[in-house]
């Protein structure tokens, strides 16, 4: 019976790393912000996970666990792709198109913009905690950094996002009213 | 404002428990700044989380068609139905109930039926591990053909993994070719999202004849772990 329970487990564990997929992807996104970089990132987190299936031991930790893989990969990425850069320093480059002038008028893609400009360390902690709604510790846990350490780069980083958003809002207010003046002329 | 930004986020985020928690919110009521600062928290947290959360999720692409699937369980269920393990064990155990009995003839099925069937996944563009991968499906096949056994491999490809099946990107085009030829029960499989993504920088993937087009590598070890089949990652 033993083994027909760990067979079920196994196969739930399966299904679960195949349902995680989603908000691994959202994850990936606010973190590196390239929908075709997040989709590889979370295809090589979920293999991972696969192939590490039987270390987990306990199913309660499994958000926790997978973000972790997620995280290690995004880590084996930056140290890859700019060997020579601080990865807790990396901001995401952003394209200063016309279109992306138009896109900052909505509050998605001005929150967005906002997140591209943050360092990944701080990128990464205020997603794990307000994208999915996890607790300090285990974002700790995922990070491998103290609770102190998460606590102060939450505050850097909801300042910054904060001061960003602002900062873009007045902007574009600013504009808006012009070309209402011009119309009026 | 007694309380630092720190406490206010923790507040927000759920964090404050007991005592602490009481006497920030008896401090919320008379304290607008706190009340301000708390405010903007939350708000924060909201337009973060919308600008997320309608991120259109990956699309995933090619699944093998339903019927395979289904024939796939059918099989399986077929083969717990005429070894007697179905009958005999649970069809009258009522405390079971239906979804475990769903899982437990997928698993216990598969495991039995599966034991031989292994899925080996190349992900990097090492030749090293190119050679290994190949050197890993021959004595799989050699061993189980010694031990008269039946067996099923499938090797499967993905990002920089696709060029082991690259017409002549690699030394191993003919040994890929080889062994297709000579042992029907292997498969080599490409991924589709590494396909597209050499297509969408204009270069033509050329895989060698006998590598079969799949689904994302990710949708095809899940599909054949969920059957039982055993994962290796070279």
């Amino acid at each position: 019976m033993n083994i027909f329970k760990l067979a079920c487990r196994k196969v739930a564990l399966v299904k679960r790393v195949e349902q995680s997929r989603s908000k691994l992807y959202r994850m990936a996104v606010a973190w590196c912000h390239d929908p075709m970089l997040a989709d590889d990132l979370v295809q090589e987190a979920l293999m991972l996970a696969l192939q590490k299936i039987h270390q987990l031991n306990n199913d309660a930790a499994f958000d926790g666990w997978i973000y972790t893989i997620l995280h290690n990969v995004w880590l084996g990425y930056l140290r890859k792709s700019r060997p020579t850069e601080d990865i807790d320093k990396i901001v995401v480059a952003d394209s200063a198109s016309p279109e992306h002038e138009i896109l900052l008028q909505q509050v998605d893609f001005m929150v967005r913009s906002a997140m591209v400009e943050l360092p990944n360390a701080q990128r990464q902690v205020v997603s794990l905690v307000d994208l999915d709604g996890l607790s300090y510790s285990e974002v700790a846990d995922i990070l491998q950094l103290p609770i102190g350490t998460v606590m102060s780069r939450l505050n850097r980083a909801r300042k910054a996002l904060s001061n960003s958003i602002i900062k873009n809002r007045n902007l574009h207010k600013d504009k808006f009213e012009q070309k209402k003046l011009r119309v009026v002329k | 404002m007694k309380f630092s930004e720190d406490m206010v986020n923790a507040y927000a985020d759920g964090e404050l428990q007991g005592s602490e928690k009481v006497e920030f919110e008896a401090a919320l009521i008379n304290d607008p700044d706190l009340q301000n600062a708390l405010d903007e928290v939350l708000e924060l947290k909201a337009v973060l989380r919308n600008a997320y959360q309608n991120i259109a999720e990956p699309v995933q692409r090619h699944n093998p068609p339903v019927s395979y699937r289904v024939a796939s369980y059918i099989g399986l269920f077929l083969l717990a139905f005429s070894s007697g393990w179905l009958g005999s064990n649970f069809v009258n155990n009522p405390n079971i109930a239906s979804t475990q009995m769903e899982m437990a003839v997928q698993t216990v099925t598969a495991d039995s039926a599966a034991s031989n069937k292994y899925i080996l996944h190349i992900g990097t563009h090492d030749d090293e591990k190119f050679k290994r991968a190949l050197d890993e499906a021959e004595a799989l096949l050699v061993k189980h053909r010694n031990s008269k056994s039946l067996i099923e491999l499938e090797v499967i490809a993905n990002a920089g993994g696709l060029e082991l099946f690259r017409e002549n990107a690699t030394p191993y085009t003919e040994r890929v070719k080889y062994l297709s030829q000579v042992h029907p029960n292997i498969r080599f499989i490409a991924c589709s999202n590494a396909i597209e993504r050499l297509q969408e920088k204009g270069i033509d993937p050329n895989l060698i004849h006998a590598v079969h087009q799949g689904p994302t590598a990710l949708d095809q070890v899940v599909m054949r772990m969920n059957e039982g089949w055993s994962y290796i990652k070279i």
